[in-house]
C-alpha cells in the first residue's frame, strides 16, 4: 500500500518534470507560390486574291491569322498551252513556294502566271483556263524562333488547309 | 522500527509532493507568471527571426494576384522557347534551403488531366537538383543545390518555357465544296486551351537543416543538397 503512494507520487514528479520540457523540436520553415496560364490559338485563315489582266493571272494569298503559314501555289492550263510564272518565289517540283513565312495579317507578294502561247484561233470573248490550286501549312518553329525553308519537305507532311480555284 | 518506517516514507512522500508543487508552480505554467513591479520601465530589444521567400519572373518580383507568364506574346510560335526566368529571394532574416516544385498542365473551364502535359516544354537552371521519384510529367520537383543566404536571390529554376511544334500534328480535317472551290478546314485538338505554370517555393532553416527537412518536407534533402 505504501510502496504503491510511493510509486503514485514519484510518477507525479515524472509526468510534472516531464510537462516542464520544451515542446517538441520547431523548425523555420516558408512557402510562397504563383501561377497564371496563356491561351493557345492554333490554326490560321486564308484567301487566294486573283486579279486577272489579258492573258495573265496575278495571284497572292492572304493569312488572315491568328498564326503564321508557309504557302504554296501549282499553276494549271487547257492541253497545249504553256504557262510563264514569275514573282519572289522559289520552284521546287511541280509547287511555286512563297519565300518565307506569311504573318498572321499579312499577305505573300504577287506570283503572275501568263499564257505565253495564245493560240491563234482564240476569239474575243473565249474563255481559257488557268486554274490555280494553293495549299497553306502550319509553321512549327524551331526552339530559337527560326524556321525551316517553306520548301522543306516536312512542312508539308502535316494536314494542310488547302483551297482550290479556277 | 515500524513507526520509524513509516514516518520516514511520510517524509519522502511529503518531500516529493513539495517537488512536484514546485516544478508545477515555476516551470509547468511558466506561460501564466506575472508580476506586478514598481512604476521604473525597462526595455528590451528583441531581435525575432523569421523565414520567408518570394518568386520573382524575369526578375521581377510577382505581386499578389498578378499571374506568370504575362510577358508571353498574345500568338506563341508553337516549337518555339520564350524566355521564362523563374528565381526565389530569401526575403527573411535567416538563411535557407529552397526546394521549387514547378507544374505545367492544360485548361478549358478547369483542369483538363486528360491532355499531355508533356507538351508544355521547360527548360530548368543548371544549379537546382531535381528529384526523379518525387517528379512526374505534370510536376518537376527541384532543390537549390546550395544554401540561400537571406536578402539573397537563386539562379533560375525555370529558364524557359514552349510548347512542342507536335500539337501542330494533332489535328482533323473536313473539306467543304462551293461552286468551283474546296476548302480544307483543318481543327488543333490544342487550339483555344490554355498552358499554366504554378510554382511554389519551400524554404528550410539551414541550422540542423537534415532533420528540419526531414521533418517539415518529409525527404532526406541532403541528397540533392551537398553542404546540407
Amino acid at each position: 500500500m505504501k510502496r504503491n503512494k510511493l510509486l503514485l507520487t514519484a510518477l507525479a514528479v515524472i509526468l510534472t518534470l516531464g510537462l516542464m520540457v520544451a515542446p517538441a523540436m520547431a523548425y523555420f520553415t516558408s512557402h510562397t507560390e504563383a501561377a497564371g496560364g496563356v491561351q493557345l490559338e492554333l490554326g490560321y485563315k486564308t484567301t487566294l486574291h486573283e486579279d486577272v489582266d489579258g492573258f495573265t493571272k496575278t495571284i497572292s494569298v492572304g493569312n488572315e491569322g491568328p498564326e503564321s503559314c508557309y504557302v504554296r501555289v501549282q499553276a494549271f492550263a487547257s492541253d497545249g498551252m504553256k504557262l510563264d510564272v514569275s514573282g519572289d518565289w522559289t520552284k521546287s517540283g511541280d509547287w511555286y513556294y512563297y519565300n518565307g513565312i506569311v504573318e498572321a495579317g499579312g499577305t505573300t507578294s504577287d506570283l503572275a502566271v501568263s499564257i505565253s502561247n495564245v493560240p491563234e484561233s482564240a476569239v474575243d470573248g473565249q474563255i481559257i483556263d488557268v486554274a490555280i490550286v494553293y495549299e497553306a501549312a502550319k509553321v512549327i518553329f524551331n526552339e530559337d524562333g527560326s524556321y525551316k525553308p517553306a520548301t522543306d519537305a516536312t512542312n508539308w507532311e502535316l494536314k494542310p488547309a488547302t483551297t482550290e480555284g479556277e | 522500527m515500524k513507526a520509524k518506517n513509516r514516518k520516514r516514507s511520510q517524509i519522502i512522500t511529503g518531500a516529493l509532493l513539495v517537488l512536484a508543487v514546485a516544478a508545477l508552480m515555476f516551470g509547468g505554467i511558466g506561460g501564466a507568471r506575472a508580476v506586478l513591479t514598481p512604476s521604473e520601465s525597462y526595455t528590451a530589444d528583441i531581435a525575432t527571426q523569421n523565414a520567408a521567400l518570394q518568386i520573382n519572373e524575369n526578375k521581377t518580383p510577382v505581386a499578389e494576384g498578378s499571374e506568370l507568364l504575362s510577358g508571353l506574346p498574345d500568338n506563341i510560335n508553337v516549337g518555339q522557347l520564350y524566355e521564362e526566368t523563374i528565381t526565389v529571394t530569401n526575403t527573411g532574416t535567416i538563411d535557407q534551403y529552397v526546394r521549387v516544385s514547378v507544374q505545367k498542365y492544360w485548361t478549358e473551364d478547369g483542369k483538363r488531366t486528360d491532355l499531355d502535359p508533356a507538351l508544355i516544354k521547360l527548360e530548368t537552371g543548371g544549379d537546382w537538383a531535381i528529384d526523379e521519384e518525387a517528379s512526374t510529367p505534370e510536376r518537376t520537383v527541384l532543390y537549390y543545390t546550395d544554401v540561400l543566404p537571406a536578402g539573397e536571390t537563386t539562379t533560375p529554376v525555370v529558364t524557359k518555357i514552349g510548347v512542342d511544334g507536335k500539337v501542330a500534328t494533332m489535328a482533323t480535317q473536313t473539306s467543304e465544296v462551293s461552286g468551283d472551290y474546296t476548302t480544307f478546314t483543318t481543327t488543333y485538338d490544342y487550339n483555344d486551351l490554355s498552358f499554366n505554370l504554378e510554382v511554389s517555393a519551400d524554404g528550410i532553416q539551414d541550422h540542423n537543416a537534415k532533420d528540419a527537412a526531414i521533418s517539415a518536407w518529409g525527404v532526406d534533402a541532403s541528397q540533392f543538397i551537398p553542404g546540407m
